[in-house]
């Protein structure tokens, strides 16, 4: 992580189709994220933020801008990363709008699939997961079956597995969309917990009014634009 | 770090289960491959081979027939006047049975005795000439006698003496013509009288009678038929000469012999056996059934016995003891060769032997090949070959509906 | 690394071993179409093994005794004895007739045979070898007859003395062995009123019944009921003799076939089975295209319904390889449980069906070549479903 900057893009365009139908998601959107640090992506749906997650995830090819993780350049008018999907795997960790875990792994084992994708023995990769489990306070639902867990248990684990490969960045799609403002504001302070321990950016989408204050900082997106405001970066207790 | 008892219960339980599952699958699996199909082990039941007896016997069909039976006919052609028994009755001896139509026959026995009748008058006529020729012979023999001796003292004349002489000797031939003609009356009538015998006898030959006592089996022929010289008009029996004429294989007829006791089973009564004995073997075979033949006589006649009916005969040899025996069903082939699976020290063995007698049950005698106590297969799922794997059960299929 | 096809069939064994227990049930029936075509070419080499011959000597220009009525008279074996060569010849008939046993009708071959010679069972399973010359059978337990059982053949009653296993006709029906005279009895003479009928005709033709040769009619009916045909002799070919050589020396008879083993297999393989081969193949073909079809949709359902975790996986970075793998492996997992579930129902089956079905090892190991092939190819279609996710269908779904 050089530069103090974890993931920074420049005038980054999205267009779909051709010619007079179409349609651009997103225009010459600049952002900058620092490590540790949580920032929020708001706007309406429609705005482009889904485009913006998704070329962030590197599973859009985006039409035009920069992109760099961590100081190195995977996006400049074309991928200059050959295996996206390793970059996934090991630079980025994804946070959806459900756990979806895998129902079929147990909570240890969901967490350390991402480890053992990247060739780490399985011992190391369940301690690594435990490690998270623990930290994250679901270590005594380790060999849970995922049918057995509570929605808040589940979201923890999927948290740890959006952790486990030491990701740089971590996007995270609409996180307490289904939750009570307790629990909603509970993610929120592990959020920024895990940010800080292991010095991840965290960028999340969202339109939910009850964890908004807790941004320090806050991209604005409406019709493809963003535009950078200051939170009001409100303590979680 | 706590970890939850029950948690780890349920995913046991869930490994545990699918293991038990899997493992069930193989036990199953490598079962049906050993047990079933060409890999499994035939299935064989055993036996050992012992000293025993063995009662050897023939076997035979048989027909029930009569030895003495008479087709009663007559000896020319002819039309059958009446027939005055049937079927089933018992005749004597000498009893009229039928009569054949005597045409012209009684006609001309009648004619025949007239003629006889008028020869014996003709005869009495001869004899009357002859006594009628010896009165007058007599009288030209005296006459001339005394002719002669008034020749001799010259009262007659010489013609008159020679008249006399000649008198006596016409007289004496006429004599002998009337003897001459009694005698060929008298031929006459013993021909006369032999053609009437001839035609008695001829009217007698029409009458048909029982030669013995005995049952009459068939009347071929009814009153009006008309029947040729040696066409039977009845037939007859001797019930008590009824026995059973027994067919036998002609490759499993050793040891068949007049003498040998018999149990005869008849068609129609099967559950109780007639005792009877060999009475005849016959000397010519049927070479087209490849059959000997045998006649058996019944020792007590069965009351109910009908010609024609089927017997089944047993012939009991006299049985053979301290052999070694074997069931035969353990006699089996292998190529040409007649010989016995034996089992020796967990393998299979064929033994070439060589058969001896064998009873009706199917125990064999062995003469040579096996020794007592060797363990030899009787009976066996399939075809056993020298390499085959066995396995000793004690029923087998056949046992099972 | 975690085989994931592994968890997920432990995650929902209950419903994979399902699945592969009704795929088995399929596999097994297919298994089973093989044993019956299996069966019968047994059935029909049986046959012939179990006659003991080496050569079957029929009426000439006949593919008999089994594929054709063949009849010759019984005198024959006499000459062919007297061949160089021939160890045993014996006459044998063969007729397939309804055996009764008490109210009930069993259909059976039934066989004449002599004694010690080519054309008895070969072996028992229960009783004893038939000792009198009349009236005792040795029957197949495919009958159902047990023994001391009266049975009825035509016009005499046959006790059964002794049993015999898998000695059934080439189509399956299984065997009644009687002695040989019994069975050209059983064979050639007809029932009692066509034979009054026949002496009543003779009676009224003047030229048969002459009234001036007594015991004529009674001669000429005679032998008319008389009957002294078989349908074959079997030889028993002398050691060091070759079958082959034997036969072209009967065949220069002029009115008499002869065919060795090898030959006589031909006829009824290529001959008597050939049509029913040929239905069997066809159903074989059939049954796989339809196993690869249903396979093919369990396994695409089986994907379809992890859509949503395939699109997770791809996006957290496993790659395609991974997935296809995951896929495949399910396929053949379950045409693994298949072929061992349809090779075990098939075993347990097959003895209830009323011919003959042989389930041959080699048939098992192809089987399973194919299965495993089959579940290979019928897993492409839900491989390729799977590579074709957006894995960007996870977020914002």
């Amino acid at each position: 992580m050089d530069n103090g900057v974890a993931i920074h893009i420049e005038g980054l365009s999205k267009r779909y189709g051709e010619g007079a139908s179409a349609i651009d998601a997103l225009k010459e959107v600049n952002m900058s994220v620092a490590p540790g640090e949580v920032v929020g992506l708001i706007g309406p749906s429609g705005s482009g933020k889904t485009t913006l997650l998704k070329c962030l995830g590197a599973v859009t090819e985006p039409t035009r801008g920069r992109m760099t993780l961590g100081g190195e350049v995977i996006y400049d008018n074309g991928w200059k990363i050959s295996d996206l999907r390793v970059l996934r795997r090991d630079r980025i960790g994804f946070i959806f709008q459900a756990p979806y875990l895998i129902p079929f792994l147990d909570a240890t084992d969901n967490v350390a699939l991402l480890p053992m994708l990247a060739g780490r023995p399985n011992t190391e990769a369940r301690a690594r997961a435990l490690e998270l489990l623990t930290a994250l306070e679901v270590a005594h639902r380790a060999q849970a079956e995922i049918s057995e867990l509570s929605g808040g248990e589940q979201q923890r684990i999927s948290i740890a597995r959006a952790l486990a490969n030491q990701p740089p960045v971590i996007l995270a799609d609409e996180p307490t969309a289904p939750l009570d403002s307790e629990r909603a504001l509970a993610v929120m302070r592990i959020l920024g917990q895990m940010a800080r321990q292991y010095q991840t950016a965290i960028i999340v989408v969202t339109h939910d009014e009850k964890i908004i204050p807790t941004f320090k900082r806050i991209y604005r997106i409406r019709d493809g634009r963003t535009v950078e405001e200051a939170g009001e970066g409100r303590e979680i207790t | 770090m706590t970890i939850s008892f029950m948690k780890i219960h349920l995913a046991l339980t869930r490994k545990v289960w699918f293991a038990v599952f899997g493992v069930a699958l193989l036990l199953a699996f490598g079962w049906v491959a050993t047990t079933s199909g060409p890999l499994a082990p035939i299935k064989v039941i055993v036996t050992q081979v012992v000293k025993g007896e063995v009662a050897p016997a023939l076997f035979g069909i048989g027909t029930v027939e009569a030895q003495r039976a008479y087709l009663i006919g007559p000896l020319v052609a002819g039309r059958v006047k009446r027939v005055l028994v049937d079927v089933g009755d018992t005749v004597k001896a000498g009893q009229l049975l039928a009569e054949m139509d005597p045409v012209d026959l009684d006609k001309r026995v009648a004619s025949t005795a007239a003629a006889v009748a008028r020869g014996r008058s003709a005869v009495a006529a001869a004899e009357a000439q002859v006594s009628d020729a010896k009165s007058h012979r007599e009288f030209a023999s005296v006459e001339a006698v005394r002719a002669l001796e008034l020749g001799r003292s010259g009262a007659n004349s010489q013609s008159e003496v020679d008249g006399k002489v000649q008198l006596r000797q016409s007289a004496d031939a006429q004599l002998a013509a009337a003897e001459a003609g009694l005698a060929a009356a008298r031929r006459d009538l013993s021909r006369l009288e032999a053609d009437l015998g001839g035609a008695e006898q001829q009217r007698e030959i029409l009458r048909l009678s029982a030669p013995v006592d005995g049952v009459v089996t068939a009347r071929d022929a009814e009153p009006g038929s008309t029947v040729v010289a040696g066409q039977a008009v009845l037939q007859l029996m001797d019930p008590a000469s009824v026995w059973v004429t027994v067919r036998l294989d002609q490759g499993r007829s050793a040891g068949l012999r007049v003498g040998l006791s018999a149990d005869i089973t008849l068609r129609s009564d099967s559950r109780k056996p007639f005792a009877g004995k060999v009475a005849r073997v016959e000397p010519i075979s049927d070479s087209v059934t490849e059959e000997r033949v045998a006649k058996v006589a019944f020792e007590h006649l069965p009351p109910d016995a009908s010609v024609g009916e089927m017997a089944d005969v047993t012939l009991r040899l006299p049985t053979v003891g301290d052999a070694l025996i074997v069931p035969n069903a353990s006699v089996r082939h292998r190529g040409v060769q007649v010989g016995v699976w034996v089992r020796a020290e967990g393998k299979l063995r064929f033994a070439p032997v060589k058969t001896g007698a064998e009873g009706l049950d199917g125990t064999t005698q062995i003469l040579e090949g096996l020794r007592v106590g060797e363990e030899v297969i009787v009976y066996s799922e399939r075809d056993l070959k020298d390499d085959s794997r066995i396995k000793v059960v004690t029923s087998l299929g056949g046992n099972e509906k | 690394m975690i085989s994931l096809a592994g968890r997920d069939i432990l995650h929902s064994w209950g419903k994979f071993v399902l699945t592969g227990f009704g795929l088995g049930l399929l596999i097994g029936v297919t298994f089973t179409m093989a044993g019956v075509y299996r069966g019968m070419v047994d059935d029909a080499k049986v046959l012939l093994n179990n006659s003991g011959a080496d050569l079957w000597v029929v009426q000439k220009d006949t593919l008999g005794p089994y594929a054709e009525s063949s009849s010759i008279p019984d005198d024959l074996y006499r000459g062919i004895l007297g061949l160089s060569g021939v160890a045993q010849a014996a006459n044998v008939t063969y007729l397939t007739m309804q055996v009764r046993r008490g109210n009930a009708d069993v259909r059976a071959m039934v066989v004449g045979f002599e004694p010690g010679q080519p054309g008895e069972p070969g072996y028992l399973v229960a009783g004893r070898r038939i000792t009198r010359s009349h009236y005792e059978a040795v029957a197949d337990v495919k009958t159902h007859f047990a023994l001391g059982d009266l049975i009825r053949i035509r016009r005499h009653d046959y006790t059964v003395v002794g049993l015999t296993q898998r000695m059934v006709s080439s189509g399956g029906d299984p065997m009644v062995f009687i002695p040989l005279k019994d069975a050209q009895e059983a064979q050639f003479l007809k029932d009692n009123d066509a034979i009054v009928n026949s002496r009543a005709r003779t009676a009224v033709n003047p030229a048969l019944n002459r009234p001036g040769v007594p015991g004529l009619l009674d001669a000429i009916s005679a032998s008319q009921t008389s009957n002294h045909n078989v349908n074959a002799v079997l030889v028993r070919v002398a050691d060091g003799h070759a079958a082959e050589a034997v036969a072209q020396d009967i065949r220069r008879w002029k009115h008499l076939q002869a065919y060795t083993r090898e030959q006589m297999e031909d006829l009824l393989i290529a001959k008597l089975i050939a049509t029913a081969s040929k239905q069997i193949g066809m159903f074989l073909m059939i049954l796989t295209v339809v196993s690869a079809a249903i396979v093919a949709f369990i396994i695409y359902t089986m994907t379809l319904g992890k859509i949503r975790e395939i699109a997770v996986l791809k996006l957290i970075g496993t790659q395609n390889r991974t997935i296809a793998g995951m896929i495949l492996q399910q396929a053949l997992g379950l045409g693994l449980v298949g072929f061992v579930v349809g090779k075990i129902a098939a075993s347990i089956w097959a003895p209830a069906f009323p011919k003959y079905v042989l389930l041959e090892p080699a048939d098992a190991v192809a089987g399973f070549v194919i299965v495993m092939i089959v579940c290979v190819l019928a897993s492409t279609l839900a491989i390729r479903a799977a590579l074709k996710v957006d894995p960007g269908t996870a977020i914002g779904g």
